[in-house]
């Protein structure tokens, strides 16, 4: 199957992130890790792009972070922890109601019923 | 992991974050967090590949399009943080341009402020002399003060990150200079309100409790201005033209 990558996940990445820490607090790679888990392997996402989602979602409320209190390892570079607020359930439930719709709508266009 | 490949994994990420228009604080947490992921990164691909050189190349891979993400971060820059970089100014800026800046903002603050206050009352008649006179010398005496307070800063930052090291002498005249100025602010503010006999109590006990003040504000200003310069520096240092 071919990888799902750019312009196809534009649009979506918020939502995706909101999911990914409905399982619980993650860091950035965790986040990264568990959406190429659910997307088996087939999601080639720029990783760098990540952050601004993330810092994107922070702004908006919709989830919140904090810095872990030890560097590992990463001579000094702190990760910093990001989880679901309530506001960022509510938007995940908006997100995946517009996806269900769009779905639809496209699908019966296309003749693809999903 | 050596200093060569930290510095390697510095570059990818300054690549992205340099060009954010945007202030310390927040480029500062776009670096950690990013320098934490590449080099998250960097060991996953090192441990599956063996070798630091192509681990590198594919962490700069995954990590994307450093003008991409460098427009994406800075979209995710929030507009209050505009306000947090015009205070702080820009790297390198002269002593002269800072003081200038300051005044001029809390000038206009101050001015608006007092308009809206007297907006509030109803007239400017329903303020008591006194009282007028003190606003006003306030209005006045914030930027006048920044302005001071600018050059006082520098100077304690010279006396303390000097070429020749910290000069303890150099501290106390600072010190002592920023409290004469406080102080002839502190009496051309509140001259109207003197009593006709001088209270010497009153102002030595004023004169005593202003002094920690005076020191305090030049002093943890000077420091705080020479981490965000040293750590100014150390990014700037890297160099993220790509190598032809």
């Amino acid at each position: 199957m071919e990888a799902i990558q750019g312009d196809k996940l534009r649009g979506h990445l918020e939502s995706m992130v909101l999911s990914t820490l409905e399982r619980g607090e993650a860091h950035g790679l965790e986040i990264l890790h568990r959406l190429d888990e659910a997307g088996c392997g087939l999601l080639r996402l720029k990783e760098g792009s990540l952050y601004p989602a993330l810092y994107r979602l922070e702004a908006a409320g919709a989830v919140k972070a904090a810095w872990e209190s030890e560097p590992h390892g990463r001579r000094g570079a702190r990760r910093r922890i990001y989880d679901l607020t309530a506001k960022g359930r509510r938007q995940l439930d908006a997100g995946r109601a517009e996806w269900q719709q769009f779905v639809r709508i496209l699908g019966g266009i296309l003749g693809a019923p999903a | 992991m050596n200093e060569s490949i930290l510095t390697q994994l510095k570059i990818i990420v300054e690549r992205a974050v340099r060009p954010v228009r945007a202030s310390t604080p927040c480029k500062r947490k776009m670096r950690e967090e990013l320098l934490a992921h590449v080099s998250g990164v960097f060991e996953e691909e090192s441990a599956k590949l063996g070798d630091d050189r192509a681990a590198l190349e594919r962490t700069a891979q995954r990590f994307g399009n450093p003008a991409e993400v460098t427009g994406q971060l800075q979209e995710s820059v929030p507009f209050s943080d505009g306000i947090r970089r015009f205070w702080e100014g820009r790297p390198g800026e002269s002593t002269m341009r800072t003081a200038f800046r300051l005044a001029w903002v809390s000038g206009t603050l101050a001015v608006v402020s007092f308009v809206v206050a007297l907006f509030a009352v109803g007239s400017i008649r329903a303020l008591p002399l006194e009282a007028l006179i003190m606003c006003l010398g306030a209005v006045f005496a914030l930027p006048v003060y920044l302005f001071g307070l600018a050059f006082l800063t520098d100077r304690m930052e010279k006396a303390l990150y000097g070429p020749t090291g910290r000069s303890r002498l150099k501290v106390a005249l600072v010190a002592a200079g920023s409290w004469v100025f406080t102080m002839l602010g502190c009496a051309g503010m509140t001259w109207r309100t003197w009593p006709a006999e001088p209270d010497y109590l009153t102002a030595t006990l004023f004169a005593v409790w202003l002094a920690p003040m005076a020191l305090l504000f030049p002093y943890a200003l000077a420091k705080s201005s020479a981490v965000r310069i040293r750590y100014h520096e150390e990014w700037a240092r890297l160099p993220i033209e790509p190598s032809s």
